[in-house]
């Protein structure tokens, strides 16, 4: 908790990290700049890039076809209280605890790692055997779950709004996959690249649901967080990828702000630059995609997005063109996929607006230098409600 | 005394609704209630100590966080306003939650 006398402005979201590293009393530019290419404190992401290469092709090869994978799992219970980690409740191999939300955690978990284990071969969040940790019971009626860069956190709703966090598998899948998404790919969680962070979370939630039921992409309900929203909310679940902004319009809750097309992208600095709303985009490309190909969506489309990331392609400021044309580019690279697939993935980006109509035969995927987004909602915001020229300074950020 | 408390993320999907900012005013309040008030904010020291840097209202291990609830809170008493940052990923004191409670309570959406 920290109190201060400013205005808010943009110093109000961004993350700490990213904070510190903006040099005391750094000029606008400077500031601007270091939001622009968020290149800021990417010490620990190149040190472990560099590891990573340092480990020949055979030993990675071992590494993955190595020793059976296990999953290693902890549930704690934080007993209603804001407190983390609270205190262990049912360790790997343990039986049922009678709790219902710790026992839905512990199974959840373990079909997310079933997942990313037979279907990509990959051992835990960080393809070494990270122990899976998660917290339920978080706080008083705590509606909401997260990733805290470290572990799951679920609370258990407030009973009028929301159900507890732990009943839907996809929301389970959501939190564990942002792990996978900051180990590789680093995606900074603020404007489109935070956005793109969100839809893969969304991606790995929903297959793997998919995958639990044995659903094909035309019988799943590409719905996230079904389940969720408690008796008598006008909803279904916390966002639609088949139909962005469809999820719910309720009283209380308000309408589900997810658009579907670049045409309605919103700029915003609330949500961490809209990370939960404009994800809606690349959810439904991925949508339009996997029914398209059709089959189960995990095989082709899914398998697609999974090498993309693990291409190390994707960088921490990653933007969504520049994420479509990879994916279009890893399609003919990904086993079992080829060019129907890939004129598959670039028709869904075009029809969300993100990609330009391809003509028909062109298979070559074009890159384009991505927009510069940050900058552009930085200068809109200071001359908007909360900018002055001198909000650098009176926010107390600069001291 | 105004108190406005505003969700700039709402956690693992973004609801317009619970984001709009929600206000509580001690000239609204029962004489009883908006005493309770100034001793909750009292007891929270808002006022008491300098003005504190933003970026101390998280922790390094944040990075990589996701879906975290981020809320402000205002707090105008006559001339003098200070704004509390609170996160998901940064411990608040009890104190903070009682004026938390508080406002939830004494507001309406
Ligand atoms: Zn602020
Ligand atoms: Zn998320």
């Amino acid at each position: 908790m920290c109190t201060c006398r400013h205005r808010h402005s943009i110093f109000c979201v961004l993350p700490p990290y990213i904070l510190k590293s903006i040099q005391k009393n750094g000029s606008k530019e400077q500031v601007e700049a270091a939001i622009n290419t968020l290149s800021v404190d990417s010490t620990f992401r190149s040190v472990r890039l560099n590891l990573t290469a340092a480990v020949s092709p055979a030993q990675r090869e071992r590494r993955v076809l190595g020793p059976a994978q296990s999953k290693q799992r902890t549930i704690y219970t934080a007993d209603n209280v804001e407190t983390l980690p609270g205190k262990a409740v049912r360790t790997e191999g343990a039986g049922p605890s009678g709790d219902v939300a710790v026992d839905e955690a512990y199974d959840g978990l373990g079909h997310t790692f079933d997942f990313f284990s037979e279907i990509f071969d990959r051992n835990s969040i960080d393809d070494e055997g990270m122990p899976l940790n998660a917290t339920v019971h978080y706080g008083p009626r705590y509606s909401n779950a997260f990733w805290n860069g470290q572990r799951m956190v679920f609370g258990d709703g407030d009973g009028e709004l929301f159900n507890r966090f732990t009943i839907a598998l996809d929301v389970i899948g959501h939190e564990l996959g942002h792990g996978v998404t900051e180990d590789e790919t680093g995606l900074v969680y603020l404007f489109q690249s935070g956005a793109l962070n969100e839809h893969l979370s969304d991606v790995w939630g929903s297959l793997i649901k998919q995958w639990y039921l044995r659903q094909t992409s035309d019988q799943a309900d590409w719905l996230i967080g079904a389940g969720l929203l408690a008796d008598g909310v006008k909803g279904q679940a916390l966002r639609s990828m088949k139909k962005p902004g469809s999820a719910f319009d309720d009283p209380v809750l308000g309408r589900d702000p997810q658009p579907g097309h670049m045409d309605d992208y919103e700029e915003t600095y609330a949500d961490n630059g809209g990370v939960h709303i404009n994800s809606g985009i690349p959810n439904r490309a991925f949508y339009l995609a996997a029914t398209s190909v059709g089959g189960y969506a995990w095989e082709k489309i899914g398998r697609v997005w999974y090498e993309t990331i693990r291409s190390k392609r994707v960088k921490q400021d990653t933007k969504f063109k520049e994420f479509a044309n990879l994916t279009v580019a890893t399609a003919l690279r990904t086993p079992g996929c080829g060019p129907i697939e890939q004129k598959a993935i670039a028709e869904a980006w075009a029809e969300v607006g993100v990609l330009e109509k391809v003509a028909p035969k062109t298979t070559r995927a074009v890159t384009t230098r991505s927009s510069r987004q940050p900058a552009r909602m930085f200068e809109a915001q200071r001359g908007g409600r909360d900018g002055d020229a001198s909000s650098s300074t009176s926010n107390g950020s600069g001291r | 005394m105004r108190i406005t408390l505003e969700r700039l993320s709402t956690g693992a999907a973004f609801f317009p609704g619970l984001a709009k900012p929600v206000v509580v005013d001690s000239k609204a309040l029962s004489p009883a209630a908006a005493m309770e008030l100034e001793k909750l904010v009292e007891a929270a020291k808002i006022f008491d100590g300098p003005d504190a840097d933003p970026s101390a209202a998280g922790r390094p291990s944040a990075r990589g966080a996701a879906d975290y609830e981020q809320k402000i809170v205002t707090v105008e008493r006559g001339d003098d306003v200070r704004t509390v940052h609170l996160s998901d990923l940064a411990s608040k004191s009890a104190d903070i939650q009682a004026l938390l409670n508080f406002v939830e309570k004494n507001s309406k959406r």
